[in-house]
């Protein structure tokens, strides 16, 4: 007789998260597994829908800032400055140099932040605790960086539309330029780690490959789309602020596995590195505010503590938003850690948009995360969920 | 019409109308500071600048009028630069205030800045100071804030009559101060404040309390306080009520509030609302379940009703309650007990003036659109100062009056001394005399029409006063032919009628006489009404002798939904004070008494208070304890004015909504307990919310039964209700003593003998309701007794004196106020506070044809104490 002819085997559905520590937050996976392979793999996503987009329409444009914090919140930084740069589109505010290029620096300064904890957790998920602990260290001193910028860590609520909150200072600038100094020599101790280990290259290596055309087709950005080889990047192709005034390279993978995408997380890191570096070096002086659009930027606070005017202008900007908007639409895309940060506003005159769509990169990931999985084994879940590096406050809005 | 081009669109408008109406009209929106709806342009604050072609400067939108052809540009870059430059003069001196300006969010001028304004200042010169003015209890000024529009002293004077504001010092030095300095010694209407466009008069009840954005709900509901119903916003904030706003330029009272109205709403939350239901054990209330309480009152009731059949249950309704509220109990009263025992304090005055009229015009007679007041000719009011009992309703008279209308007043001009040309105020209780030579003068000067043969035929006779009588009266012969030759002439007359006509002397012939002159000169009828909804109760059915909708109790079946009828009680139902001598003499047993204080609003107290102590069961509905709840046996909860739905019917018969800001504190609005009751004592009727109970009300009564529900909602439901049935015609009717004249007393020489006692009309205070308000309490905090100066003068008494005020029916100690406009021979005493009142000092007899009441023994001397 045959023995596995008497084995009854079904497929089972497994539910992974909504509470597990590898989905990177409230993601939760719908498994159909068929012994260790995966059938079907579904998404639901939800869990952390806060409603941010409908909050938008009753706030006004400069109350909606720290709302933007808390969608990826791992990069704050970066989807302030989508938004400010959405508005200031959307009313055609042109900030000054020195903001522009004080944006750029701190966007760097979070993108390299966020690859960190990504490197950490994605190691981790897959069983390198080492790595987790290395990269912690960086981020640390960054998110140190922050506090000193700022006051706050991780929800910054630091760019304005029209420039930014405060200038920098000089110890920030100091302490900010001899990280960039060493970082360089801590990404390579995180490449000694991981780079060339046997697990890291079995568990990654030819694991969630998805071809160019089809990472087109489902709308990855970021890492996720430049793993497959595709050769976009926003900063570069539609740069805003000063990343066309400074050099960097788009790193692109070519197998469309996890450990390409990786590779690519991990060239962008020393990119970043070298563009905060550029930023610090060509700073230039100035205001860190734009003066020409009076109506929608906030006026100096020297300024408003003894004028009427600004005073007024003060007020009725953070309680009413822009008595004076303009009618219309925008539609203005970023390149944040995770990938393609859209917002389309809709102003109807008033001070509050009439409509806020937040295209997140999170979002779509999480739609290719099925494409991913199915057919692999469960153990490759999470090093997908990882390589496609989700946040859920993001993708659930 | 006149045709014009306003930045190239077409725009059509009335001859008389100005630039900024025309533009107003087709959608072009001009800023301004100074412009109003409803008061005069003023052009004093250059925004609403404009360019004319052909014109070579700017001219002011809110003052040029309109022409045939006119080519007008609002937005081009020369007035842009003019309304920035107008801004920036504005700011010159203007304070930094906006982080602690209650204003700030609904600034105007904060938002005009922002729209038009310059982003920055230029001037670095210092700013003009002046002190805050907090010396006043409920309105603060902070002068300079003050961008000197006159918005507030236009509206004072234009639009209120009060005058007591105005601009004072010149230059930079002007400020809005009020005459009387410090505090404001004014009828504290409040519109000052409503009309401020910056922080400059400002409410200190929520003084730093709120953000303009802090409101959460801001419902449109009707005023609580008196019979003119004003349309108000009242303003939420989770329960709490921010403040009452009256809507601008529209509605019943045109965007005009009175105190009571815009600073009285705290009683709602005030302490000592009651929260649970109680019932009297040994003696002393306590609190039980509403289960236990309805529970108590379904049982005694159902026992009283076997005993001593349905005729030993009453009811008294309230005026201060909703329609809803009135006609449930009615049901309850009628169908569901079967008593036509049911009265309110309507009784007093407004029910028995509104049948008479009604029995000699019509009916209807007494429902007309208030505002049609202003828009008249010639105003004559008797009984009572308009102003103070029915503000709002006095404000158009003197509006009317500012355009030329002739404002005739018989008795105490009160808030109308400025409004008036002659002197037609009599010695108290020789009022009839004048009226009675008013009468006979119109009928000469008129003629007769022969509309009405019962009225003319009582007219003709009257007897013509003899001279000595006219003399006693005070009044000079040629006012009186003055008067009789305006009154003539008029073309859109109107007659208001306030209760004190019915409470001296013979209120029948009173009422004659006022209701021949309103005949003689064709005039519209307005009865005052103290409280906001006596026109809906009677409506309603809360009268003895007629069922909801005014027709007479006539025993026999009343349909009420399809298939259901109820059953209309053949007994002839006892009135008010029917009510009282019932329960004295053991004929009435219990009593439901619906949100009114009748031990403090009926004269002589200890009877009534002996009446209702006498009763098997008391049940008192209120929001506070009262002097009544003293002897209630179950004492339940109500709601007050801002925490139900319903509707209300004003004095001029127009149905609005009422609307609920808040939920109700004691969880049951009136008509659901009543309903409740009435469902355990048989009724099988539910209703899921008070449009329900609206709904069976169509059903019920004729008069509404053409009404839509939704036409209440802008105010458009007005008598008769879409119903074609009431255009009822004249009956005869009686009138006691035509042809008797007050008889000439001799007058005491040396020190007036006997001071005719009279009850104070107040225009702040409302009975129980505003005397727990704290705002209008520190405005009016104490009772007083104001005497004539000359009658002071005889009696050697001078201002704050303490006196005992003394009747036959009690004395009381009290201030004495010196106050000019108090009739001679006569003191006026608060009829407000718990501890002195008028009604505790006075008794009263029924009058037999009206059925209203007469106030007797109160004749009172003062002793210096």
């Amino acid at each position: 007789m045959d023995e596995t002819k008497e084995l009854k085997t079904k497929e089972m559905v497994l539910n992974m998260g909504p509470q597990h520590p590898s989905t990177h937050g409230v993601l939760r996976l719908r498994l159909e597994v068929s012994g260790e392979t995966i059938v079907k793999c579904t998404p639901f996503v939800g869990y952390l829908h806060r409603g941010t987009e409908k909050l938008a329409e009753g706030m006004t444009y400069l109350q909606s800032i720290p709302l933007m914090d808390r969608l990826d919140y791992i990069s704050s930084m970066t989807n302030d400055v989508g938004y400010c740069i959405a508005v200031e589109r959307l009313f055609d505010i042109d900030p000054p140099l020195r903001a522009k290029y004080i944006r750029t620096m701190v966007s760097e300064m979070s993108r390299i932040s966020s690859h960190l904890l990504w490197l950490a957790t994605h190691a981790l998920d897959i069983g390198a605790m080492t790595v987790f602990l290395y990269a912690f260290r960086e981020r640390e001193r960054l998110l140190e960086l922050f506090e000193m910028l700022c006051g706050a860590r991780l929800t910054v609520t630091y760019p304005r539309i029209g420039g930014v909150r405060n200038d920098v200072s000089q110890e920030f600038i100091d302490t900010l330029y001899q990280f960039t100094e060493e970082f360089p020599s801590k990404i390579e101790e995180y490449e000694t780690l991981i780079n060339v280990n046997r697990i890291w290259l079995k568990r990654t290596v030819g694991v969630g490959i998805i071809s160019a055309e089809e990472a087109i087709n489902y709308g990855l950005s970021g890492a996720a789309l430049r793993g497959s080889g595709v050769d976009y990047d926003i900063r570069k192709h539609f740069p805003y602020d000063a990343y066309d005034l400074v050099r960097f390279e788009v790193p692109i993978g070519k197998n469309g596995d996890v450990y390409d995408r990786y590779l690519c997380r991990m060239e962008e890191l020393r990119q970043s590195n070298s563009i905060v570096k550029q930023c610090i070096e060509a700073l230039p002086t100035g205001p860190i505010m734009s003066s020409d659009s009076p109506k929608y930027t906030l006026p100096p606070k020297d300024k408003v503590l003894n004028n009427m005017e600004s005073l007024i202008h003060h007020f009725t900007l953070i309680t009413k938003g822009p008595m004076t908007a303009p009618q219309g639409e925008v539609y203005v895309a970023t390149e944040v850690p995770k990938g393609e940060l859209g917002f389309y506003i809709i102003s109807d005159g008033t001070g509050k948009p009439y409509r806020m769509r937040i295209r997140s990169p999170s979002f779509i990931h999480v739609a290719a995360l099925p494409r991913l999985c199915e057919g692999g084994f469960i153990a490759d879940v999470v090093a997908n969920i990882g390589s496609i590096d989700v946040v859920l406050g993001e993708c659930d809005r | 019409m006149v045709k014009l081009t306003i930045n190239g669109q077409e725009a059509e408008t009335g001859r008389d109308s100005t630039i900024l109406d025309a533009a107003n009209g087709i959608g072009i929106k001009i800023p301004t500071l100074c412009h109003i709806k409803g008061l005069e342009p003023y052009g004093g604050c250059r925004m609403c600048l404009i360019e004319i072609e052909g014109v070579a400067r700017l001219q002011t939108a809110c003052t040029t009028k309109v022409n045939n052809g006119m080519v007008v540009f609002t937005e081009t870059e020369e007035i842009n630069k003019a309304r920035k430059a107008m801004l920036e003069f504005l700011l010159i001196n203007h304070p930094l205030d906006c982080p602690v300006c209650d204003k700030a969010g609904e600034c105007l001028l904060q938002d005009q800045a922002a729209r038009f304004g310059a982003s920055e200042g230029r001037f670095a010169e210092g700013k003009r100071t002046h002190p805050e003015n907090i010396n006043d209890s409920i309105i603060v000024r902070n002068m300079e804030r003050c961008i000197l529009c006159t918005r507030c002293t236009r509206m004072c004077g234009e639009a209120q009559g009060a005058y007591a504001i105005s601009v004072t010092g010149r230059g930079q030095h002007s400020f809005v101060e009020p005459f009387s300095h410090d505090k404001y010694n004014c009828e504290y209407c409040g519109n000052c404040l409503t009309v401020c466009p910056v922080g400059a008069i400002m409410s200190r009840l929520h003084r730093h309390n709120y953000r303009p954005w802090y409101v959460e709900k801001e419902i449109e509901t009707v005023c609580g306080f008196c019979g003119v119903g004003c349309t108000t916003f009242i303003q939420m904030r989770a329960a709490t009520i921010i403040r009452t706003l009256p809507k601008l330029g529209t509605g019943v009272n045109k965007g005009l509030l009175c105190v009571r109205g815009r600073f009285g709403y705290d009683y709602v939350e005030s302490e000592g609302r009651l929260k649970t239901p109680m019932i009297r054990v040994n003696g002393v209330l306590e609190p039980v379940s509403w289960e236990k309480a309805l529970a108590y009152i379904t049982k005694t009731l159902k026992d009283i009703k076997t005993k001593h059949t349905p005729k030993a249950i009453g009811a008294i309704a309230s005026g201060m309650c909703s329609n809803e509220d009135n006609y449930m109990l009615q049901k309850l009263m009628r169908f569901v007990i079967g008593s036509n025992n049911i009265d309110s304090t309507a009784r007093l005055a407004y029910a028995p003036a509104k049948t008479y009229i009604e029995r000699i015009f019509g009916a209807g007679a007494t429902a007309n659109v208030i505002a049609d007041i202003e828009k008249s000719d010639g105003i004559f009011t008797a009984g009572g100062d308009p102003t103070a009992i029915n503000p709002v309703l006095g404000v158009q008279i003197r509006s009317a009056w500012r355009h030329g209308a002739k404002v005739v007043v018989s008795g105490q001009p009160g808030g109308l001394g400025n409004f008036i040309n002659y002197d037609l105020n009599s010695v108290p209780q020789h009022e009839e005399t004048v009226l009675n030579t008013l009468v006979i003068g119109l009928a000469e000067m008129k003629g007769y029409s022969g509309k009405n043969p019962f009225l003319e035929r009582k007219i003709k006779a009257l007897r013509l006063p003899c001279e000595p009588e006219l003399r006693a009266t005070g009044v000079l012969l040629e006012n009186m032919e003055e008067a009789i030759d305006d009154l003539s002439g008029l073309k859109r007359p109107v007659v208001v009628i306030g209760p004190s006509l019915l409470h001296a002397g013979i209120p029948s012939k009173n009422l004659f006489l006022v209701a021949a002159i309103a005949y003689l000169i064709d005039a519209k009828i307005y009865l005052l009404s103290k409280k906001p909804n006596y026109r809906g109760l009677i409506d309603m059915g809360c009268v003895p002798d007629t069922i909801p909708g005014g027709l007479p109790v006539r025993p026999g079946q009343l349909k009420l939904k399809k298939g259901v009828t109820m059953t209309v009680p053949a007994e002839k139902g006892m009135g008010l004070f029917e009510m009282i001598d019932g329960a004295l003499d053991g004929s009435l047993k219990a009593l439901y008494v619906l949100g009114e204080n009748p031990v403090f609003n009926l004269p002589d107290r200890d009877k009534t208070e002996k009446a209702l102590s006498a009763l098997d069961l008391l049940v008192v509905q209120d929001i506070f304890m009262t002097e009544t709840t003293r002897h209630a046996h179950v004492v339940l909860p109500a709601a007050a004015w801002s925490e139900k739905d319903g509707t209300m019917t004003n004095l001029g018969g127009r149905i609005q909504f009422l609307r609920k800001g808040s939920a109700v504190s004691a969880g049951k609005s009136e008509w659901r307990v009543i309903a409740d009751i009435a469902r355990t004592l048989g009724m099988n009727e539910t209703y899921a919310d008070s449009k329900e109970v609206w709904e069976e009300i169509t059903q019920v009564s004729v008069l509404h039964s053409a009404s839509e529900y939704d036409e209440i909602k802008d105010g458009g439901l007005m008598w008769p209700y879409g119903s074609v049935q009431f255009q009822g015609g004249a009956e005869d009717f009686i009138v006691e003593g035509l042809e008797i004249l007050p008889e000439i007393k001799e007058a005491c020489a040396a020190a007036p003998c006997k001071l005719l006692l009279l009850p104070e009309r107040s225009l702040f205070h409302s009975g129980s309701t505003t005397r727990k308000s704290k705002a209008i309490l520190s405005v009016s905090p104490e009772p007083y007794l104001s005497i004539n100066p000359v009658d002071a003068g005889k009696l050697g008494l001078s201002n704050d004196d303490t006196v005992r005020v003394k009747t036959a029916k009690g004395s009381s100690v009290v201030t004495l106020k010196i106050v000019r406009d108090c009739p001679e021979g006569a003191v006026i005493l608060s009829n407000t506070f718990e501890k002195v009142s008028f009604n505790a000092l006075t008794g009263y007899t029924v009058d037999p044809v009206l059925g209203c009441m007469v106030f007797t023994d109160n004749e009172a001397s003062l002793e210096k104490l």
